[in-house]
């Protein structure tokens, strides 16, 4: 029995052996004229609005920096994978990217969850991972060397960003709370009756939630009704809040709407029309799509003249995303120098410091003890036909990176 | 002992030899992408077989196997996580609760068939994705859950290779109980209700038992098959135990074959594949799947494991014998 | 709850519950006249809401000439697809024609996903942006227009099926192929027929939903309430149909309303199961009714 079980043991330890024999070379994915970037996204199935979002704004990022000679004289290839937006599928996709590719890091342009189901292989692999897109806490709680979260911001801070404008600003107590129950519509909803409460002491009137898909939105309406609140917060995708507005409103609710970051977009306003007026929102980004902003003209034109068969309302803020935090990658890259390691890299965008390629972007900084990168969010309002920012900044010092300062 | 005297060394015993070898050998030469990949069709093959002991050989209809595969997911890894078990008890456990489940849904199904009893294991598939998302203390709800790989003899088998030897060696005997059910008089039993439940009732067979041992069957190797699941990929969330999940593994019996179980194998090799294969399409990957998956169900509408007794009929030139498959065909 | 949001409330289920019918009763026809279950049901509703959108948006034309249209281009499409898809596999296995069914829903909607990429999209309708106020009453004008244009379809379909010689002939293929055969019926005309109708009829149940919900290939996940609507109604009948889609519009906005938002489908399915297990052939059906 006993010889069993050391032969056993031993058919295990070499089987453990061979596969983490594989380790990484310090160089890989870098030759003397390139630097392969992995990226994955939802480019099939229901979210592929962000999946092909983030990708085209990523691709016009690589053209510009390769056409402006690229980093040290090396060009830079992003090899996109589709990962349908599945935990199983993204870690298919990472395995494939890391291995079979050998690229030098991943750029996530994923959601959370499928985010999430990466992370600990590429910790251990020692890959470093810059996610633009997903706002999932486990990201970059705990601290881990190996990854950055780079536009969006912490949920939390969206927590405290709603919970101090309504109380600062509206200065309106009564609120009532509807949300998706996805990963980032649920958290922010849940984030923002926590920071209530803590900070000012105040309880949300109501609190519902709602299915994607949902055609109908009576139910909780009517709920949010009987509660009779100053405000209603809507946290949800666009096709489902562009319906539950609507419906507000046909239900004779007056009161003021507050949206989340993820319908703060031209398609609502398309959706709604007249009803979109007075919409108030959070934007994670510079200059808004549509303004006046010579950096956002520049953008724009750049984007339509790559993509010339545009499906409107493009490009959205995914595009943005997508586009502005390839210059952050590029940027530490440079300060990498010619002589470039993974290690190099994270050492370089630990030093980032108020960085953003134009003003259509907000400034990142990361460094050696917290690698989120963004915690600025501007306050929109709808007027006339377009989100245009309210003259609104926060006073009290954010809580998140207290947690990481020891 | 007679049994040994009759058995004979064929062809197809040499075929599966070198099949076996392969499936041991093979993995040593790629990297931990084609063995994660290796141990998800293994999974899949599971998970198929469960279903295709259900579908195809008792004939009763269910789009909610990806509840039961959500129940030995998530079951097994809080057993492990939560209580503190260890994996090799909590994977069994996570199987028999799903298989209670499974017994639970059996009895609807005592009384419906066809669309009706459809429409009961959607509603069921309905629940399941609530109580996840409802339930966050238990499942972590929309944030998902993560989850660990369970240790061997001391060693933890944190390199896919070594847990792909293990979920080798678990699928070569969950086709092993496969194999011997269909062959007992239970599996005897399936065919006859498939075929027709009042003849199966003239012939006094407790039609009930054998409907609810159907359930139940299915529902733990999809259990079982969740349980790795988990474990292999390492964070679940409710998203991956959704309709398509279900209906992937409906289109994963019919490719390879109803109720036989070489079917369920090639079936879910192959559809566990395709979509990696088809990466290069990028955002036209589903759309091409779709077209390729329409293309053959009108070319091969019995399944992959039709094609080989056609090829050996071709090949030896007779052509009085029907594929096997085909009297499946009318167990909806 | 008062009077008024009760009627809002009603008004609500009845709109969402035709729609069920509209694409319960597709579901149906398709089976009941050639023995499939038609899982692409779902997208052929999106397919007719993308082909409105097209002849609105970028041909340009008025709400009722889209309505037309759209319904005859989905009908010929319906055709085509039982032509060229469904035709090659009679008589395959039951289950083979249903994940065929499946593969020509997942082709339709990767198609409209690439082919429209907008987040959300919609044409206008006569009756956007008006509000019907009866004694105090808001009630959006598109739910009335859903509920009786519904209605008034199914009528003429059920006239079409009783007094017409082509609908007589569909009925008595549905009801015995061989001998509505050997009647002198051309089968195969008829199950092109039926699957042409019962297209359109998925058309306009897009086309209705369009300016309430907007344009998305997601809208084909109404096809799951609408199985259950015809499921409860039997079925094998309109009237079946009609009435389960009523009566699944109505239990899921009032489920809804006690039981909170996440709740309605749930509560729309368990009462479902109850109503199964007391009568196993749905409300309407009958024992004799299976088919399959």
């Amino acid at each position: 029995m006993r010889a069993i079980r050391k032969t056993l043991r031993s058919i295990v330890a070499v089987a453990a052996m061979l596969s983490s024999s594989t380790a990484i070379a310090a160089e890989v994915g870098v030759t003397d004229d390139t630097i392969l970037i992995g990226s994955h996204g939802p480019i099939t199935g229901g979210a592929t609005f962000l999946g092909l979002g983030g990708k085209a704004g990523a691709e016009l990022a690589y053209k510009e920096i390769n056409e402006a000679g690229g980093i040290h004289g090396r060009k830079l290839k992003m090899i996109f994978e589709d990962d349908g937006f599945s935990p199983s599928r993204a870690l298919a996709a990472v395995k494939k990217l890391v291995e079979q590719d050998k690229v030098f890091m991943i750029n996530g342009i994923s959601g959370s969850n499928p985010t999430v189901g990466t992370i600990e292989y590429l910790r251990q692999a020692k890959v470093p991972a810059y996610i633009t897109i997903a706002s999932a806490p486990a990201v970059t709680n705990p601290f881990n060397r190996y990854l950055f979260r780079g536009a969006t911001t912490e949920t939390v801070r969206f927590g405290e960003l709603n919970a101090e404008f309504f109380n600062d600003f509206l200065q309106v107590k009564r609120v009532a709370i509807l949300s998706g129950v996805e990963e980032n519509l649920k958290t922010e909803g849940d984030e923002t009756v926590k920071i209530l409460n803590k900070w000012y002491g105040v309880k949300p009137l109501m609190r519902a939630e709602f299915k994607v898909g949902d055609k109908d939105f009576t139910p909780q309406l009517l709920q949010v009704k009987q509660s009779n609140p100053e405000l209603l917060f809507a946290i949800g995708q666009v096709p489902e809040v562009s319906i539950l507005i609507r419906q507000a409103r046909e239900l004779g609710l007056r009161q003021p709407i507050m949206v989340a970051p993820s319908s703060v977009d031209n398609t609502l306003i398309t959706n709604l029309g007249p009803n979109a007026e007075g919409l108030l929102g959070l934007w994670g980004a510079g200059a808004f799509l549509d303004s006046g902003n010579p950096d956002m003209v520049k953008f724009r034109e750049a984007w339509a003249k790559m993509n010339p068969n545009a499906p409107k309302g493009r490009p959205n803020l995914f595009d943005v995303w997508g586009y502005t935090e390839v210059y952050v990658i590029a940027e530490a890259l440079k300060k990498a120098g010619r002589d470039l390691t993974r290690e190099k890299f994270i050492d370089a965008l630990e030093q980032v410091k108020d960085y953003r390629v134009s003003e259509i972007a907000t400034p990142r900084t990361f460094t050696n003890w917290h690698h989120i990168g963004n915690l600025t969010q501007q306050i929109m309002i709808v007027v006339a036909g377009h989100w245009v920012p309210l003259k609104w900044s926060p006073l009290r010092e954010s809580e998140v990176l207290a947690n990481y300062k020891k | 002992m007679s049994e040994q005297a009759s058995w004979k060394f064929t062809p197809t015993h040499f075929a599966l030899g070198v099949l076996l070898i392969l499936a041991i050998a093979a993995p040593l030469a790629f990297g931990s992408y084609h063995h994660y990949l290796a141990s998800l069709c293994l999974i899949n093959i599971i998970i198929a077989i469960g279903l295709n002991l259900l579908t195809g050989n008792a004939g009763q209809i269910s789009i909610c196997h990806s509840s039961f595969m959500a129940i030995g997911a998530y079951g097994t890894t809080y057993l492990v996580s939560k209580v503190g078990l260890s994996f090799w008890v909590a994977l069994p456990m996570g199987g028999i609760i799903a298989a209670m489940f499974g017994l639970a849904l059996g009895f609807p199904a005592l009384r419906l068939r066809g669309f009706y009893l459809a429409v009961v294991t959607l509603g069921f598939l309905e629940m399941s994705q609530l109580l996840i998302t409802e339930l966050p203390s238990i499942t972590g709800g929309v944030r998902g859950m993560p989850a660990s790989r369970p240790a061997l003899f001391g060693y933890t088998l944190a390199s896919d290779l070594s847990f792909y030897y293990v979920i080798l060696a678990i699928t070569l005997l969950a086709i092993w109980c496969a194999y011997s059910i269909i062959n007992s008089p239970t599996g005897r039993a399936f065919d006859a209700i498939r075929n027709s439940e009042s003849v199966a009732q003239t012939l006094a067979m407790p039609l009930s038992r054998v409907k609810l041992i159907a359930f139940m069957l299915a529902a733990f190797f999809a259990g079982i098959g969740g349980g790795l699941f988990a474990s292999l990929v390492g964070f679940i969330d409710p998203l991956e135990f959704g309709l398509w999940t279900s209906v992937r593994y409906i289109i994963i019996i019919v490719v390879g074959g109803l109720g036989s179980i070489v079917g369920s194998v090639v079936g879910a090799v192959a559809l566990t594949v395709l979509p990696e294969l088809l990466r290069d399409f990028k955002e036209y990957n589903e759309l091409v799947f779709g077209v390729l998956l329409l293309a053959f169900l009108i070319l091969i509408p019995h399944g992959l494991v039709s094609v080989v007794p056609r090829i050996r009929q071709r090949l030896s030139g007779k052509t009085n014998s029907q594929p096997a498959i085909s009297k499946h065909g009318a167990g909806v | 709850m008062g009077f008024s949001d009760f009627v809002q409330l009603v008004v609500a289920g009845l709109s969402s519950g035709s729609i069920y019918a509209l694409v319960g009763l597709g579901l149906v026809l398709a089976n009941k006249g050639t023995g499939i279950l038609n899982f692409a049901q779902g997208e052929l509703v999106a397919l007719g809401a993308y082909i409105a959108l097209f002849y609105s948006i970028v041909v340009g034309l008025p709400y009722w000439q889209v309505f037309i249209l759209t319904l005859l281009t989905t009908a010929i499409i319906g055709g085509i697809m039982e032509r060229a898809l469904l035709r090659p596999l009679l008589g395959a296995p039951h289950f083979t024609v249903v994940v065929a069914t499946l593969a020509i829903g997942l082709i339709i909607k990767n198609a409209l996903r690439i082919s429209w990429q907008e987040a959300v999209s919609t044409f206008s309708s006569p009756l956007d942006h008006l509000m019907l106020q009866i004694g105090g009453i808001n009630i959006n004008p598109q739910y009335a227009w859903i509920t009786g244009c519904s209605l008034a379809i199914m009528g003429m379909l059920a006239l079409f099926f009783r007094k017409n010689l082509v609908g007589k002939a569909m009925q008595a293929v549905a009801q015995n192929t061989s001998a509505a055969q050997l009647m002198g019926i051309r089968v195969s005309r008829i199950f092109t027929l039926t699957l042409a109708v019962s297209t359109a009829l998925a058309a306009l149940a897009g086309i209705l939903m369009t300016p309430v919900v907007g344009v998305s290939a997601e809208m084909s996940n109404v096809i799951l309430k609408g199985f259950v609507a015809a499921i409860l109604g039997g079925f094998n009948s309109l009237f079946g149909c009609l009435i389960g889609g009523l009566i699944l519009g109505l239990l899921e906005i009032f489920g809804g309303v006690y039981f909170g938002g996440l709740f309605k489908d749930i509560t729309a399915f368990v009462l479902l199961m109850f109503i199964l297990l007391v009568r196993p052939h749905g409300i309407f059906g009958t024992a004799e009714a299976r088919r399959v």
